[in-house]
């Protein structure tokens, strides 16, 4: 048998060894869909996106929603500049201002501001092979 | 030395991914140039094998062997230093003298093995204070048996120093009494008138028919005359006209006897092939004349040297004295005379003097007595103002008379006196087990000539000039150290291995005698001079590891005792011993040379073992530490069947083949029991003394009976195996404190005479009830079995039949 010339094979015979892009998008994600703690042998390793989880979404959460991403990436990807690191609220699809009838003023207010909304990462990062744009739901 | 903490196996999860890296740059320089994270994910699978793997081998680490040497570690344990090996060696001295201080100081006299390819130069040193040495040599060795002497000195070859050993062989008849004459010297004024009358009593001699016996007289010189006698039978045969070789038939010889005396000369038929079965080894028949002997049946062509064996013994000395009786009255005229008798052993006598000194002496009974005896002579090249000293191997009890043997001929009025002086059991050259070597010292004289030995027949061995030692040279060190605190400090030696109070009871647990014992507490271990106040002997007060080279100054002993040492206090380490442990065995011969300083005397010109050394072992091995303090499989015994089986194991294959009874206090209590004898009146001190003290034990006291079935057991044997079940029980007692105390006694071997005899399983029995007869012991005591009661300390080993009147 040929002796393999990247570890990062991916598993089936099919797929083809993962470009630089996508292998940078793959690393991102893994930072900030790892809980810390869920690796034994790293309890350390993630991003801990799950206490941001029922927060109001006010300025201040999401600035430091974004410290906190900014910080793993760079922890845990040192080899990879974060250029721009930037999260912005979206509402959902199919959301309208107008106020139901059955709903008082005061919390038509608050349904206004919206009960749930998601959370869009937009990234700018230096690679090797120049500056690679990556934008992400965090709320999927 | 502390045991040490067990290794672990576990395997740590970064050696393992750092040598993962290693390979990889090795393999894919590129790939491996930069740090990984759990962010790739093959590094991630990486990683995550490696922490099953540290997380799987953690757990080997919880076996409970390791556990519990880490408990031991964590307790303190200690490896029990090693233990020196023992034997004993001969010397060959140039002179007489004693090896002063040979024990207590370094660079005296040294004893060394060769360097081998597999084995290191060994070294072994004196134990007893100031041993006697002197030149002596080992001449003879003979054995009697059946009031015939035989020749029994093994061939030695090309054995080192073999003049000083002497190894029982196969025995052969000894021709030293075949040329013995008796002369009986007459002083006359005229010899040649003397000389006439003793012609004449010759011829009427020859006329009686004593024709084994041979006369000459003859003028010896102008004062003297002499008559030789001389036991011929070879003359006995030719005056019946035999001419020595036989023609086919009988033979017959004169056999007169002498006036006053029934005594002829000891013969048998020899059992030559070519003789009758039925012929070989009887006496001749009376033949058909008055005063002749007979042969029939013999095949012609046979020499007479074929067809008869005489006895070698020599002329009884109250033969001696008939044969002048009968001379002189043949010829009355010399009945006037008392002659001056000299016997002399012809040819022999130049290498056996000694022996015609015995005769001549009147020790020959002293040599030959019921049973045999081993006669041994030692000649003394150089007689000193030292004992001699004696090792004697084979024999249980080391029973030594020794004659001896003047420079200037005769033998000393009075036996000398004989001093026991250790013993030590060696791995006999059989290689079957363990033989006891006693040594023995004899006052000698600058008189004597020479020792004739009479010993009993069962040894096996003599050597000259044994001296007890062991593989604990000095180590010369001559460091001076100052202590600067008043807290323990330690200080590591020269060498690991050393001999310490530890490793001498360690040898002491061994089957040693006690002579042997006593001169190695006696044997100074250690020495530290300290400025301005008494040295440290044997390191008293000063903690020191065998095992592990080091000692510490101001920390306590094993006994718990403490040699203050202020600060500023300077030691001086003069010297310790060390030991090569188990490599200190040594086979037969390998210790060969001697070293010391050129002036030192007496000077050793050499030295060799002429037996094996034993008694050697290796420092304790963390394994045996670990079994010896927390070993599960040593259960404890509660059944007496479980006594004797932990006793057998404690006495070790010494005691194979004896007898090891226990009897526990239900035994004791609840049947009724008799120790033997059964009449307390014939019993000596220590049976009266064991009968009341099994009365008074109550059931914390184990009675245990050892012995053999075939004899008495070894006085000194029952004191090591009585040692080693104490300290058994002594152990067992720190785990078990129902048994508190143990009786250890003798066992008697009894036979039992009877008409009845019981169907009983094994031997030998206690149990006795339903036979019917009479107990009988070695010693002749006798008793009727007792009804009903069992017996502790003896048992049957065999049956017998009543022989007559007085067995029934």
């Amino acid at each position: 048998m040929d002796p393999l010339d990247h570890p990062a094979v991916p598993l089936g015979l099919s797929r083809m060894p993962a470009d630089t892009a996508q292998a940078v998008a793959t690393r991102v994600r893994m930072v900030l869909e790892t809980q810390p703690g869920t690796l034994p042998w790293r309890p350390q390793f993630g991003c801990d996106l799950e206490r941001f989880v029922g927060e109001p979404a006010t300025t201040h959460a999401v600035r430091n929603l974004q410290r906190t991403v900014r910080a793993s990436l760079e922890r845990w990807l040192p080899e990879i500049q974060v250029r721009r690191c930037e999260i912005r609220l979206q509402r959902p699809l199919g959301h309208n201002d107008t106020r139901p009838r059955n709903v008082p003023l005061a919390e038509a207010a608050l349904v206004r501001l919206g009960v749930q909304t998601d959370l869009v990462l937009d990234l700018d990062l230096e690679t090797d092979e120049g500056v690679l744009g990556i934008q992400a739901n965090l709320s999927s | 030395m502390r045991i040490r903490p067990p290794d672990s196996l576990k395997l740590d999860q970064d050696e393992l991914l750092d040598a993962l890296r290693e390979r990889l740059a090795e393999r894919m320089p590129g790939w491996s140039d930069r740090e990984r994270s759990p962010t790739d994910p093959s590094w991630m699978l990486v990683e995550e094998a490696a922490w099953l793997v540290e997380r799987l081998s953690q757990q080997l680490d919880d076996y409970p062997l390791a556990v519990l040497q880490q408990f031991v570690h964590m307790l303190g344990g200690r490896l029990l230093p090693a233990r020196p090996a023992m034997g004993f060696l001969v010397v060959q001295p140039r002179e007489a003298g004693l090896l002063k201080g040979a024990h207590a100081r370094p660079g005296l006299w040294r004893f060394l093995s060769s360097q081998t390819e597999e084995r290191d130069i060994i070294e072994f040193a004196v134990v007893e204070p100031d041993p006697p040495v002197q030149p002596a040599r080992v001449d003879a060795l003979l054995r009697t048996a059946g009031g015939e002497l035989w020749t029994a000195l093994a061939e030695q070859g090309d054995e080192p120093l073999a003049a000083l050993q002497g190894r029982l062989g196969d025995p052969e008849r000894s021709t030293a009494f075949d040329d013995e004459r008796i002369e009986f010297r007459l002083n006359a004024s005229n010899p040649e008138s003397v000389r006439q009358q003793l012609e004449q009593a010759i011829e009427v001699v020859i006329g009686q028919g004593i024709g084994w016996l041979r006369l000459q007289a003859e003028v010896e010189d102008d004062r003297t005359a002499c008559l030789t006698a001389a036991i011929d039978v070879s003359h006995a045969f030719a005056q019946d006209g035999t001419s020595g070789v036989a023609d086919g038939g009988s033979l017959s010889a004169a056999w007169g006897q002498l006036e006053g005396s029934s005594w002829t000369p000891p013969v048998r038929v020899s059992t030559h092939r070519a003789l009758p079965a039925a012929l070989r080894g009887q006496r001749p028949l009376p033949g058909k004349s008055p005063d002749t002997i007979a042969i029939g049946d013999v095949p012609a062509g046979l020499s007479l040297d074929d067809v008869l064996e005489v006895a070698a013994t020599p002329v009884p000395a109250e033969v001696v004295h008939a044969i002048w009786r009968t001379v002189s009255q043949a010829e009355t005229s010399l009945l006037a005379f008392t002659p001056r008798v000299r016997r002399v052993l012809g040819k022999a006598e130049s290498e056996l003097g000694w022996l015609g000194e015995v005769v001549r002496g009147g020790a020959w009974p002293q040599l030959d007595r019921p049973g045999g005896r081993l006669v041994v002579h030692v000649a003394l090249d150089a007689p000193g103002a030292v004992p001699l000293r004696v090792a004697l191997t084979g024999a249980k009890e080391p029973v030594v008379d020794a004659l001896g043997v003047l420079a200037s001929g005769g033998l000393t009025a009075e036996p000398l006196p004989v001093r026991r002086v250790w013993s030590l059991p060696l791995p006999a050259p059989s290689g079957e087990g363990l033989e006891s070597v006693h040594t023995v010292e004899i006052d000698v004289g600058s008189a004597l000539s020479g020792v004739v030995l009479v010993l009993r027949p069962d040894v096996r061995g003599v050597f000259v000039n044994p001296i007890l030692t062991i593989n604990a040279p000095f180590v010369r060190d001559g460091r001076r150290l100052k202590v600067s605190r008043a807290v323990p400090e330690t200080v590591r030696l020269l060498e690991q291995d050393l001999v310490t109070p530890a490793s001498r009871a360690r040898l002491a647990e061994e089957p040693l005698s006690a002579s042997a014992r006593a001169l190695l507490a006696a044997m100074p271990l250690s020495r530290l001079d300290v400025v301005g106040a008494t040295p440290i002997l044997d390191f008293e007060g000063v903690e020191v590891d065998g095992s592990e080279g080091t000692m510490r100054l101001n920390a306590p002993d094993q006994e718990g005792a403490v040699r203050r040492l202020d600060p500023g206090a300077r030691v001086r380490v003069a010297w310790y011993r060390r030991t090569d442990g188990a490599a200190g065995e040594l086979e037969p011969g390998a210790l060969g040379h001697v070293e010391q300083p050129p002036r030192l005397r007496p000077s050793l010109l050499a030295a060799t073992n002429p037996l094996a050394t034993w008694f050697g072992g290796d420092r304790e091995t963390d394994e045996a530490c670990r079994e010896r303090i927390f070993g599960p499989a040593t259960g404890l015994p509660v059944m007496p069947g479980d006594w004797e089986r932990v006793l057998r194991q404690a006495l070790r294959g010494r005691a194979r083949e004896w007898v090891v009874r226990v009897w526990g206090h239900a035994e004791r209590a609840l049947i009724d029991s008799a120790t033997w004898p059964l009449d307390l009146a014939m019993g000596d001190m220590h049976s009266r003394a064991l009968a009341n003290r099994i009365s008074h034990a109550g059931p914390e006291t184990l009675l245990v009976v050892i012995g053999i079935t075939d004899g008495t057991l070894d006085p000194e044997e029952l004191s090591w195996a009585t040692l080693v079940i104490e300290r058994t029980v002594e152990r067992l007692r720190q785990r078990l404190p129902v048994i508190r105390e143990v009786v250890v006694t003798r066992f008697w071997p009894l036979t039992l005479v009877t008409e009845h005899p019981p169907d009983l399983p094994g031997s030998p029995w206690f149990d006795l009830d339903g036979c019917v007869g009479e107990l009988r012991d070695a010693a002749g005591r006798r008793a009727p079995v007792p009804r009903g009661r069992l017996l502790l300390n003896a048992g049957v080993v065999a049956v017998a039949q009543p022989l007559g009147e007085g067995d029934a």
